[in-house]
Order: structure tokens, then sequence, then C-alpha cells
């Protein structure tokens, strides 16, 4: 119990350099032990479990008070506009480096690249892709948190905290593997991570099923269901094996990431498009 | 300090909720965050960010302040700190309390809570 509380309080100690240092030096000792007290409050009464589930509203408004601190301290120059506009060409470079990871993955699978030290490289386009996903779902957010219905700003939101909480988990992970010889001590990091993966999947599928109401793109409105269902187009090659007509085991990965990855660059360009969003009345 | 209650009102949920946690007596930042989710029945939680982001702009705006002197300094943690309400935030919760009680009143009158 004691490992996992200290690990997610040092994760979030080191998460409070994101708010602006004039801030921190007033609030960041009092947040510290703020957090402390809620996590061992939430570890007694429900477990993992509930430490999992006051982690990912907590990224979420860590992420946004962090900004919001920032900017009214004129430290960000990036105002809410320039985000929503930043939304479109980072969605692009997500896209770009998903292909990328299908292509690495491929040829590893398929042996034209054997070297084991340069498989670490083919994954890291797959994992650095979770930082320009972070600001383009936040920008995505921004730019439709006037069009979209209640399902699809929480499907944002949920994919917001879930790309934020991949960050964190990828970064405790290295914290955890430098801090600990026992490498079963940070398996719990890895259910964190699927669960964070699987938040931004939901969270698409549930603003693609509102897009398909609320038409919030300039077009294409089927694509971020489609982004969000492309995780279960592995599942059945998982569940029943590859079939005859594809090349070979290495498929399944493949077209998981290659889908996904077109699914991110069509998007991306739609969301290159000047849109017409309403925004939200008497929102100060 | 500002001294026009009325330019204040209404207040926002949090912030109302906060003022209203305080109006007990001093608190520290988890016990604000723990008043407010258990007086609301858990329909409002105030997570970390936002909580000590409304505590900075409330201390700006006169309507709490930090206490020096501590409920019981034995039995805590020094690195603690409480808050209060000031004379100025009493007042802005009184008038928007009136204003929600008003509010109340008519709710009464025509019935919208159903057979109330």
């Amino acid at each position: 119990m004691r490992d996992r509380l200290v690990i997610s309080e040092r994760i979030y100690q080191a998460l409070l350099y994101l708010y602006p240092k004039a801030f921190r030096m007033i609030y960041g000792e009092q947040m510290r032990q703020t957090f402390r007290d809620a996590c061992r409050a939430t570890y007694r009464g429900k477990g993992v479990i509930g430490l999992l589930g006051l982690w990912m509203p907590t990224l979420f408004d860590l992420f946004k008070t962090a900004f919001e601190e920032r900017t009214r301290q004129g430290e960000i120059a990036m105002s809410k506009t320039r985000l929503i506009g930043l939304a479109g060409p980072l969605t692009l470079l997500v896209g770009g480096l998903w292909l990328a990871s299908a292509v690495g993955d491929a040829a590893f699978q398929t042996g034209v690249v054997r070297d084991e030290a340069l498989l670490g490289l083919a994954a890291l386009p797959f994992f650095l892709s979770f930082i320009p996903l972070l600001f383009a779902l936040l920008g995505t957010r921004l730019r439709f948190q006037g069009s979209a219905g209640a399902a699809g700003r929480f499907g944002l939101m949920l994919s917001v905290t879930g790309s934020a909480g991949v960050i964190v988990c990828v970064l405790a992970s290295i914290l955890s593997g430098m801090l600990s010889q026992d490498a079963g001590q940070v398996s719990w990091l890895n259910y964190a991570a699927v669960v964070c993966v699987l938040s931004i999947r939901i969270g698409f599928i549930l603003f693609g099923v509102d897009a398909l109401v609320t038409r919030p793109l300039p077009r294409w409105n089927l694509l971020p269901l489609l982004l969000g269902l492309s995780v279960l187009l592995s599942l059945p090659l998982e569940w029943f094996g590859v079939p005859a007509f594809l090349p070979a085991e290495w498929a399944n990965s493949f077209l998981h990431f290659a889908f996904t990855g077109v699914c991110w660059v069509l998007l991306g360009f739609v969301m290159l498009e000047p849109g017409r969003e309403r925004q939200p009345v008497g929102v100060g | 300090m500002p001294d026009d209650v009325q330019n204040l009102l209404p207040l926002t949920p949090t912030v109302f909720h906060m003022l209203l946690a305080l109006a007990d007596g001093e608190k520290h930042g988890y016990g604000i965050m723990k008043s407010v989710e258990d007086e609301t029945q858990g329909q409002m939680q105030i997570r970390t960010g936002s909580l000590y982001g409304s505590i900075r702009r409330m201390i700006e705006g006169g309507l709490i302040e930090e206490k020096s002197e501590r409920p019981d300094p034995e039995l805590d943690d020094e690195r603690r700190r409480y808050y209060g309400l000031t004379d100025f935030g009493r007042r802005v919760l009184t008038a928007e309390a009136e204003r929600i009680s008003q509010a109340l009143l008519v709710i009464q009158k025509k019935h919208v809570l159903g057979g109330v």
C-alpha cells in the first residue's frame, strides 16, 4: 500500500512543476498534502481502482488549472484561439507518428530489421505521439465546447485525461524502473497505462456517437467514431487468429496502427478547416 | 478590498460551497474539499488544482484569509495552512444565502418541487 501511495504522491509532486513558480511556491506544498490526504482516504475505502478513479479527474483538473495559472501570469502566450488552431496540425502529426509506428512494428515483425537495440527506437514514435495528442485533444475540446453535445464534451475530456495519463504512466514507469530493481513492482503502472489508452478510445467513441448527432466537424463526422472503434479492429484477430488471406501474424498490429494513423491524419485534415462553432453563453 | 457585495452575486457554485464550508470554522484545503463533498452529498467534488486556484482568487477578492492560529497545533502537521472567512466574505455568503432563500420561497409558492 505504502509504495503505491508514495509513488502516487511523487508523481503528483513532479506534475506540480507544470504550475508557474510563483503559484507553486505559495500553494505547492499544500496541494501535495491535500492530494496525499485524498489518496489515503480513497485507497483505504476503494483500493487501487479507487486510486485510479481519483487520478483520472485530478489529472484533467491539474492540466487545466496549470494552463489557466500560466496564462493568467502571462507565462503562456498561447491563447485558446491558438491552441484551437494548432489542433489540426498536431492531429496530423499524431497520425504521422502512428503510421511510423506501423512501419517500424512491421519491420520487426517481418524480420526486415533484426537488431534488438533498434526495437525501442521503433516504439518511440508511438510513445512520443501522446505529447502532441494531449495538446491536439485540448484544442479539439476547446473548439467543440460550444457545438458538441454533453456526451461529446465528456468524451473529449476523457480522452484528454487519458492521454495525460499515458504520459504520466510512461514517466512513472521510467522513474520507478530507475528506483526499483523489482520489475513486478511497476506492473500496476502498466495496467494504469492500458486504462488510460482505453479512456482515449472510449472518449472518442462517446465523441463519435455525439458527432453523428450534433455534426460539429465541417465534414466526415464518422471519423471520431472510427477512431474510437479502431481498437476493436484487432480484437477479432486476437481472439480468432489471423485469416489465411492476411499476410502473417504481424498484420494484426500493423493494421491497428496503420488504420488508426490514417484516421488521425484524416481527422487532422478536417480540423484544418475553419468551423462555425458557436460558443457557449455565459461561460466566464 | 472590494466592498460592493451585490456586484459579486450570484456566486459560482464552487465559491458558494467553499464559503459555506468555512462558515462553521477554519479549515485546511482537504477539510474544505471534504466538507463540500459531504455537504452536497457527493454532487460536487472539487479537485486539488481547482481548489487552490479558487483559494487564490478568493484571497485576492478578500473573501477568505489564511489564519495564523491553528485549531490544535499538537495534533496537526505544522506545514498545513488554515483558511477562514473574512468579514467581507461572511457578508457575501449571507447575501448569497438570502438570494437563494428568496428563490426558494418562489419555488415553494409555485409548487415547483411537486406537492411541496
